[in-house]
């Protein structure tokens, strides 16, 4: 018998375009075989995509093909969405991730993101060039455990510590978890953040830390 | 008096170390940022990038006080040729440099909207401007280097960076119609930046880095183009496409590729990194003993003379290289960081005046 969801993890997990293609249509097959979103979420989307993360984490893949299976996974979950209830999805964590202010790269974010999903986590996206006070607001509105800090510029990596300390003074507790590529664990000590993270892999492990 | 006696000038120290003979004194390479000149010299950024004239002043300006040997001059993408006048566009965070935040190139529609441009427009031409003035003023002096985009870095801005490697193995036929085109675009630039006198422009293609893509998928995707462009612009023109992807069907070039990429840019300041990639070189450039950006900004300025100390100490006496100090970004947020980091520059020259070959 065919194992529809465990299909959709290996094609995920091939990262081969043929077979990617497929699973957008092996989605609405799960669906029609009465399988719940959630079921189709965890046990085939997100275990592939969890595979490809553990592959890219040993340098077995790259970004392309992260970002192929990413794309995958979130137009299969657009087809799931309208049957999706509220609270369906049970997640392990919210995180508000986004660039800092004065930068303007996103890639390394996004990265972080789509790990993040894979492992579960709900992702709430606050962009490029986010002031300190959208962080704040984004955190209050969302009830979010962890923020995440990217910046890839030298000179916007101080940014983060503007941050870090406007949360301070607000008196809020949220997690903050700070990455790029100036960022090291020196820095993030100094500037007060709970975790720093050198790559997407290790900051989904970082965050499952914090929570 | 020997020859390593007298004082050379900064090409002849530069060149006698890409070539391993011994300079009068090691030469100093800066990879300059536009943050760091407008705010050190009191520029805006909108003067840098709109008026050749004060690009170029303050460029001369840096050269001359922090008296380096080699420089990229005239830093910062917008001026590299993808700008609005391909239809990228680009926004300023404030008084920061701009970043690119929508691209011409949505959908396979589109490519047919992109031109390849007959005479420089925009920003573009105020850069070739720029170091027109630039290498007029010092050129026959200093040794001069200039950026322009190679084609897979074109594409990543009129596509996108992500939509562009998701392309690559989703729809590769559309990805090498880009790739072609940007092909002819990346020779218009380099012929341009070679219109300006500048000798040996560099092939940028500032999107590629070791560990973005599989070697492999660069070798067969990207670098027919690179080498293609390369070709175009005639035989060690432009020899550097700083991709760092080893020979293809070569393991170890691709590991060796990425030890002189981490020691080029100073990526974790490692002297391991130096050991590794010391049988390697980035063509025109001499072995760096580099800083990072984020080296510069952040160590004081002790912890920097003493990695220099050491890594000239091991490529000199333990593997025979004359290398260059390099500076592989200087950047700064404020003005204060601006003058510290010009301190610390200083600091690195009377450093090198000092070291004893």
């Amino acid at each position: 018998m065919r194992d529809i969801l465990r299909e959709i993890a290996d094609k995920l997990d091939s990262c081969d375009r043929e077979k990617i293609v497929e699973v957008l249509e092996d989605v609405r097959e799960a669906l029609a075989e009465r399988f719940t979103p959630n079921q189709i979420l965890e046990n085939g989307l997100l275990a592939g995509l969890s595979r490809v993360g553990a592959k890219f984490k040993a340098g077995d893949v790259f970004i392309p093909e992260v970002l192929i299976v990413a794309r995958a996974v979130h137009g299969s979950i657009d087809i799931m969405r309208p049957l999706m209830t509220q609270g369906e999805i049970r997640y392990r964590g919210r995180i508000v991730l986004g660039t800092v202010k004065g930068d303007l790269h996103d890639i390394g974010k996004n990265l972080v993101g789509i790990m993040l999903e894979g492992a579960g986590f709900e992702i709430i996206d606050m962009g490029i060039n986010v002031p300190a006070e959208r962080f704040v607001e984004a955190v209050k509105e969302n009830n979010a455990e962890v923020v995440g800090l990217s910046g890839l510029l030298t000179t916007t990596m101080n940014e983060m510590k503007t941050v870090i300390d406007l949360f301070k003074s607000e008196g809020i507790n949220t997690k903050i978890i700070v990455g790029g590529a100036p960022i090291t664990q020196e820095f993030s000590e100094k500037i007060g953040a709970d975790a720093y993270a050198p790559d997407a892999v290790e900051a989904v492990e970082k965050v499952a830390d914090l929570l | 008096m020997t020859m390593t006696s007298k004082k050379m000038i900064p090409q002849e120290r530069v060149s006698r170390c890409i070539r391993g003979i011994k300079p009068d004194k090691l030469p100093i390479v800066v990879i300059n940022s536009n943050t760091f000149m407008c705010l050190y010299y009191g520029v805006s950024v909108e003067d840098y990038v709109s008026k050749p004239e004060v690009c170029a002043d303050v460029n001369i300006k840096f050269i001359k006080e922090f008296e380096v040997d080699c420089d990229i001059v005239a830093t910062g993408y917008i001026l590299y040729g993808a700008g609005p006048e391909l239809g990228v566009k680009w926004e300023f965070a404030g008084n920061n440099f701009p970043g690119f935040v929508d691209v011409p190139i949505q959908s396979e529609a589109d490519l047919d909207k992109i031109k390849v441009p007959s005479e420089p427009s925009g920003y573009f031409k105020n850069y070739v401007e720029a170091i027109k003035i630039i290498n007029q003023a010092v050129g026959d002096t200093y040794h001069l280097k200039a950026s322009f985009l190679g084609p897979f870095s074109l594409v990543c801005f009129l596509r996108g960076i992500e939509e562009t490697l998701i392309d690559m193995i989703m729809n590769p036929d559309f990805f090498k119609e880009c790739m072609k085109l940007c092909s002819e675009i990346s020779v218009f630039l380099g012929k341009n930046l070679l219109s300006t006198g500048l000798r040996y422009p560099i092939l940028n293609e500032i999107f590629l880095s070791p560990g973005m893509m599989n070697p492999d998928t660069y070798h067969s995707l990207v670098a027919p183009y690179d080498l293609e462009v390369q070709r175009r612009l005639g035989p060690g023109i432009a020899p550097n496409s700083f991709a760092f992807m080893g020979i293809p069907n070569d393991q170890e070039s691709k590991k060796a590729d990425m030890s002189l990429f981490k020691a080029f840019f100073g990526v974790g300041e490692s002297i391991e990194a130096i050991k590794e990639a010391t049988r390697y070189r980035a063509a025109g450039f001499p072995f760096p003993a580099a800083i990072s950006g984020r080296a510069l900004n952040s160590w004081d300025t002790k912890m920097i003379l003493s990695f220099l100390n050491d890594a000239l100490d091991y490529l000199i006496n333990k593997e025979g290289i004359y290398p260059s100090i390099s500076l592989s970004s200087v950047q700064a947020d404020t003005v204060d960081k601006a003058s510290d980091i010009a301190g610390k520059i200083k600091a690195v020259n009377a450093f090198r005046d000092e070291y004893a070959l």
